[in-house]
């Protein structure tokens, strides 16, 4: 069979990985931020792999799953690689000697910290780069997958955050400001609807309530396919009755609610008792403002929107392949399976990562921070705080992948060379921050030279692999360019050693003629390039 | 043609951003590193194609191969110039028609002068002869921002020739029943006495017996045995149920029964058979010519499987096979795919013909004919054309090759479908040949065939 493919070639696949890999642990090693700089290669290899694994067209269901699964090991390590690199670089520069040394040192961490999130985002790139797996498709894909696993965590975890705040309101009259008017209100609500005064029959709410359990009631029992079980048995025909009494006694309840509502506000209490005999009244007032068959209707309605809820859901998953139902529900499984694993390890991950952060911060910002951090804990717990938590990181991820399918999609990068292109600009970022930090002139040199080989040597064989395949029978050909091509990185690089030889001494970085001079430069040198394409 | 190639994009920006951040941040390191990308795109710029001179060579290794055979093609290319080609990429012009089965058509190379590039790969033959392109060649400088576009004329094989070549005369010893005349129960002119009869106005005077009249003074009529010629007559199974193929690039269960067709019509034709050759299943686009009016593609040959009528026929099998598989390609239809039809219909219970080709066919046949029928007996049409043909006492050999020889479950189904139509065949009295793919036409064919001419 003819090998022809879109994939690049064996060996171009094998120096670029290698190069970038290579180029990307020196220069991280030159300005010592190892741990964040590791979590977040693996957070950049595993961001590639769900890529992957959500393009895949055969087994789209498993794809998926891993997909969704990778999402938050991807987004620890984005955050390990960037939140992680800027709290340890802060604990080696903090605190500075003199106010003076503070914009040199915050320019310094920026620039390390560039430094880290380019030598990550080169390793993505390398490693889509293997198999060409990142294009618009694919791309979209993950998004989509990661920000369905997000929904679950991220929404129980506010959920769970602004029950503790509502809780707080409500429970507390002396809050001030806004606080204190949602508590009101907060009270108002579950005062009417759940617990009102037992001074008199408070019907409208509790035939409100009772209308709407009754309407859900018949409506769950109508979308449950029981009719269809039974069909041609007795249940069948008593089925259909209790459900024709559900609806006569919600049409009941609900011609009720205008007279009750005239009932309770408008004929005085005492009026009412006359009119009533007292035993009635009594009655009425005990059954209608008794908490228990309140909490009953409640329950009926939450439980009966869940079941026609499930229905629909089923109802339509039915009508689609098992590999479709697969793709689309494994990244709310994924979000479920985080959000129970997440609760059951809250407590432990939460004071081990306030541990770390209070021990790495420099000087008195260590205690300050263990002093607030045990404030917010008491206030909304841990599960609230790891759960939203948990649901940021994985917003994190889901915007790294939106960033990467834009990027895409308004075709800054080529599908065909996406990944070598990531990898190249990615290692020119990093270098160009290296440079700023003041690595050696060597590593510089080096770093840059590897850049635009990724670049070259990439698209070289992704073109080769387009038009020959992707076989190794094109090695001769792909060692001499990159070996041509490394000679000529080889010329750049004497050049500018010599050109660094003379500048070190000839500018004096001050004064405006010198500035005027480089500006100058940087003009005639657009233009030219201008000229060249 | 030659055109320039944009890739150093990235390199100018890297340029800026180094130089933009060299003198934002007064590092003279930074700006001094623009000098690399530069030094690329500078490299880009000024790099241009080198002359060039290459020569090609084609060898088509099998001379007149069989159909489905793989075909090994090797391509070299020579730079014959006298400056080194850091990257030459060729792309040989295989024929459209033909797949390849095993290596690829395309190469690349860094070439000194003298040295050669050699591709090797090999297609699937097919019935007919099909004329290589010319070889493309991509030549491109050591930083690949141009790239020149040409192609090379090889010397050596330009076409590959699949056709139906005797290599020998597989039923040159074996004789057949009837060949030449056969003699009927009726009387007329021949050789053979027969009968007398009464004299009638009009009897030739030749055939009067006048020792009769000397006798009895009565005229009678001498009759002799009528002879008449024999014709064997090929039947070419090439409804779409046949065109389908065990494999990809492998010539469809149609072609393959044209193939047969074909070198039997030639045996016949040097035995001195009368032979009549017919398709069935053809459509009116698919023969040059259109069909007969009747809807059958019927042709009495002069000159065996050579004349230009039998060739014209078996080139519109082809283009029914190659029509229906390139529909087929875009499904990813398989030998399976066409065996749906179950051939159900084509009798009705009171005996009525009720096929459209089964009731032409039937309806064209000579009344004394021998029959051959080619299919791959992929649905019942065969079984039942068999079966007419027995009831009216045809002698009837069924030449079947075998497309189901697969490895996935559907072709498992097919092929024990196949064998069970096989043996209802062999059933109703139609002698069966049965080839399997593996060996040779000629070896089955002088297996059976012999038996069939010594009844």
């Amino acid at each position: 069979m003819s090998t022809h493919t879109d994939r690049p070639t064996t060996t171009s696949t094998a120096l670029v990985v290698l190069a970038t890999l290579a180029t990307a642990t020196v220069l991280v090693r030159a300005i010592g931020v190892s741990m964040p700089a590791t979590l977040g290669g693996i957070g950049a290899v595993l961001l590639a792999v769900a890529v992957w694994t959500a393009g895949w067209q055969r087994y789209r269901a498993i794809g998926t799953a891993l997909s969704s699964l990778l999402a938050l090991p991807v987004g620890i390590g984005l955050v390990a690689a960037t939140i992680g690199t800027v709290i340890v670089l802060a604990g080696v520069l903090f605190p500075v000697s003199s106010l003076s040394q503070l914009s040199s040192t915050v320019i310094d961490l920026s620039a390390r910290a560039m430094v880290v999130v380019g030598a990550v985002a080169a390793v993505f790139g390398a490693t889509v780069a293997v198999g060409n797996v990142l294009d618009r498709e694919t791309a979209k894909r993950a998004t989509a997958t990661s920000f369905k696993t997000m929904l679950s965590p991220l929404a129980l975890g506010l959920a769970l955050m602004a029950g503790e705040v509502l809780a707080y309101f409500e429970s507390n009259t002396d809050v001030p400001g806004v606080g204190a008017v949602v508590g009101d209100v907060l009270r108002a609500i579950t005062t009417v609807l759940f617990d009102p005064p037992p001074v008199r029959p408070n019907l409208t709410t509790f035939l409100l309530l009772a209308a709407v359990a009754l309407i859900v009631t018949r409506r769950a029992l109508g979308a449950l396919p029981l009719s269809e079980v039974a069909a041609g048995t007795p249940a069948e025909r008593a089925i259909a009755g209790v459900r024709r009494a559900l609806f006569w006694a919600s049409v009941l309840v609900t011609l009720g609610i205008p007279i009750a509502i005239l009932s309770d506000f408008l004929v005085p209490t005492r009026q009412l008792r006359r009119s009533l005999s007292p035993a009635l009244f009594e009655l009425l007032t005990a059954l209608t403002t008794a908490q228990a068959p309140r909490a009953l209707l409640w329950w009926t309605i939450v439980l009966g929107v869940a079941t026609l809820l499930v229905v629909a859901l089923l109802r339509r998953l039915v009508q689609s392949s098992a590999d479709r139902i697969g793709a689309t529900l494994a990244p709310f499984a994924a979000g479920a399976a985080v959000v129970v694993g997440t609760t059951v390890v809250a407590g432990p991950v939460l004071s081990a990562l306030i541990d770390w952060v209070a021990d790495t911060l420099p000087g008195e910002f260590g205690p300050r921070f263990r002093e607030l951090s045990g404030l917010v804990v008491e206030f909304y717990g841990p599960l609230a705080l790891v759960m939203t938590a948990v649901g940021a990181v994985l917003l994190v991820a889901t915007v790294a992948m939106t960033a990467l399918w834009l990027t895409l999609l308004t075709k800054y990068l080529d599908d065909r060379t996406a990944g070598v292109g990531i990898a190249s600009a990615a290692l020119f970022q990093t270098a160009a921050f290296a440079g700023v930090v003041g690595v050696s002139t060597t590593v510089l040199f080096g770093s840059l030279i590897a850049a635009v080989l990724v670049w070259d040597v990439g698209e070289f064989g992704t073109t080769l692999g387009h038009e020959i395949g992707g076989g190794s029978g094109a090695r001769r050909t792909e060692l001499v360019h990159a070996t041509g091509m490394l000679a000529v990185g080889g010329v750049g690089a004497t050049a500018a050693l010599a050109i660094e030889g003379d500048a070190v001494g000839a500018i004096p970085v001050a004064g405006g003629t010198v500035v005027l001079g480089l500006v100058a430069v940087l003009a005639g040198l657009l233009a030219l390039l201008v000229a060249l394409r | 043609m030659t055109e320039r190639v944009r890739r150093w994009g990235i390199a100018v920006a890297g340029t800026v951003t180094l130089v933009s951040v060299g003198l934002l941040a007064a590092e003279p390191a930074l700006f001094a590193g623009a000098a690399i990308p530069l030094a690329y795109v500078l490299f880009g710029a000024f790099s241009r194609v080198p002359t060039s001179d290459l020569d090609a060579e084609r060898t088509v290794a099998a001379a007149a191969p069989t159909p489905g055979d793989p075909v090994e093609v090797t391509l070299t290319v020579e730079n014959t110039g006298d400056r080194s080609l850091t990257d030459v990429r060729v792309v040989d012009g295989v024929p459209s028609e033909l797949r390849v089965v095993d290596g690829s058509p395309r190469g690349c190379g860094s070439l000194r002068p003298g040295d050669s590039l050699t591709v090797e790969y090999a297609v699937r033959s097919k019935r007919g002869t099909y004329a290589f392109d010319d070889t493309a060649v991509r030549i491109r400088p050591l930083a690949a921002t141009e790239v020149a576009t040409a192609t090379v004329e090889p010397d050596g094989d330009t076409a590959l020739t699949c056709a139906n070549v005797v290599s020998e005369v597989p039923l040159a010893d074996a004789t057949l029943p009837r060949a030449g005349t056969l003699p009927t129960d009726s009387g007329g002119s021949g050789l053979e006495f027969h009968a007398t009869r009464d004299y009638q106005p009009g009897d030739p005077v030749s055939r009067i017996d006048w020792r009769r009249f000397a006798k009895t003074n009565e005229l009678t009529t001498v009759e002799y045995r009528e002879e008449q010629a024999v014709r064997t007559v090929l039947v070419v199974d090439a409804r779409p149920p046949t065109r389908v193929t065990p494999e990809p690039g492998y010539p469809t269960g149609a072609e393959l029964s044209a193939y047969a067709a074909e070198r039997l019509l030639d045996a016949l034709s040097r035995s001195s058979v009368v032979a009549s050759l017919t398709a069935v299943g053809l459509a009116e686009e698919d023969l040059v010519g259109g069909l007969d009016p009747d809807g059958l593609a019927w042709v009495d040959p002069d000159g065996g499987a050579q004349s230009p009528q039998a060739n014209r026929l078996f080139d519109g099998v082809q283009s029914a096979a190659a029509r229906d598989s390139a529909a087929a390609d875009a499904t990813g239809g398989n030998a399976t795919a066409g065996v749906a039809a179950d051939g159900s219909g084509v009798v009705s219970d009171d005996g009525q013909v009720q096929d459209p080709y089964l009731r032409r066919l039937l309806a064209r046949l000579p009344p004394t004919a021998q029959v051959v029928v080619f299919s791959p007996a992929l649905d019942e049409w065969p079984v039942e054309l068999a079966t007419s043909l027995r009831a009216r006492s045809y002698p009837t050999t069924v030449v079947s090759p075998d497309v189901t020889g697969g490895e996935e479950l559907g072709q498992s189904v097919a092929a024990l479908e196949r064998q069970l139509r096989l043996e209802s065949l062999e059933l109703v009295g139609a002698t069966l040949i049965d080839w399997d793919l593996v060996e040779p036409i000629d070896i089955a064919m002088r297996a059976s065939l012999a038996e069939l001419f010594s009844q």
